[in-house]
């Protein structure tokens, strides 16, 4: 196994709260004093927040998926008829 | 109270069903609450959709305890949104207190530069990006990524996922650092 891989393993496991906390202390240590792996568990945090995002996103387009599939069958006619009514003025 | 996320884990039905049994009994009381406040059947849409989206991330990530029936909760969320979205007053929605209890994530709305970010990733990080939600959102065993995402064997998926994890990373990082450069 190549040294990057070893590295993000462990980030990995720091970053996602799967390391034991003795571990966690050495790793927050070796932080400390190296700037590179310092910068890269910054910017991996900041991958994780932005996997949330694009799992949110993918989310709401299975909501629409269902919305359009509900808003156009046939057999939900009074299911929009409900809804369309509560927007009339 | 039974709930209807334990029915659908129970008898393992799919996050599609349980949204579209939301979609039945959670939208028309959002529909009711955004055209009482004026908004469209759009509005109604887009605020309905977020506030499910955040209600299946509490539910996932196992934060929430809902003492009060799904569609509430689904409507105090939006209720929330909506205030947030259109800078309202407060004090014209009225929350009861399980409503005012619910906590919206702070980053439900990102910043510019993060949404560009997101944008790149969607685009040419596609394959890792997937990959991904699928091993840390959707929880899906390596097995069945393996089958869903077509790769050649599990001993791919578990490598794939930490190259993807260094190749989405070092995306984040250079393009973090052109933009702090642009602004600077």
């Amino acid at each position: 196994m190549s040294n990057s891989l070893t590295d993000i393993r462990r980030a990995e496991r720091y970053v996602t709260g799967k390391m034991a906390e003795e571990d966690s202390l050495v790793f927050e240590a070796r932080m400390l004093v190296d700037p590179t792996l310092r910068a890269n568990v910054h910017f991996l945090q900041k991958t994780f927040a932005l996997l949330k995002l694009y799992n949110r996103r993918k989310l709401k387009q299975e909501a629409e998926a269902i919305h359009q599939r509900l808003f156009n069958d046939p057999h939900k006619q009074d299911y929009r008829d409900h809804i369309f009514q509560l927007f009339k003025r | 109270m039974e709930l209807a996320i334990d029915i659908i884990k129970q008898q393992q039905l799919s996050r599609e069903q349980y949204f579209e049994h939301l979609y039945g009994s959670a939208f028309p009381k959002v529909a009711a609450f955004v055209s009482k406040m004026n908004g469209s059947f759009d509005d109604a849409k887009d605020i309905f959709q977020d506030a499910l989206v955040i209600f299946f991330e509490k539910i996932e990530e196992g934060k929430v305890v809902i003492n009060t029936s799904e569609e509430a909760y689904v409507l105090g969320i939006a209720k929330h949104l909506w205030v947030r979205k259109y800078k309202q007053d407060q004090r014209l929605v009225s929350f009861d207190r399980v409503e005012s209890g619910i906590e919206i994530p702070a980053d439900e709305v990102p910043d510019v530069n993060t949404l560009r970010l997101l944008r790149v990733l969607e685009t040419a990080g596609k394959k890792c990006m997937q990959l991904l939600r699928a091993v840390y959102y959707e929880k899906i065993s390596i097995k069945n990524v393996t089958n869903r995402l077509r790769y050649r064997n599990e001993h791919t998926v578990s490598v794939q996922k930490y190259k993807c994890l260094e190749k989405v990373r070092d995306t984040v990082k250079s393009k973090s650092m052109t933009y702090e450069q642009f602004l600077n």
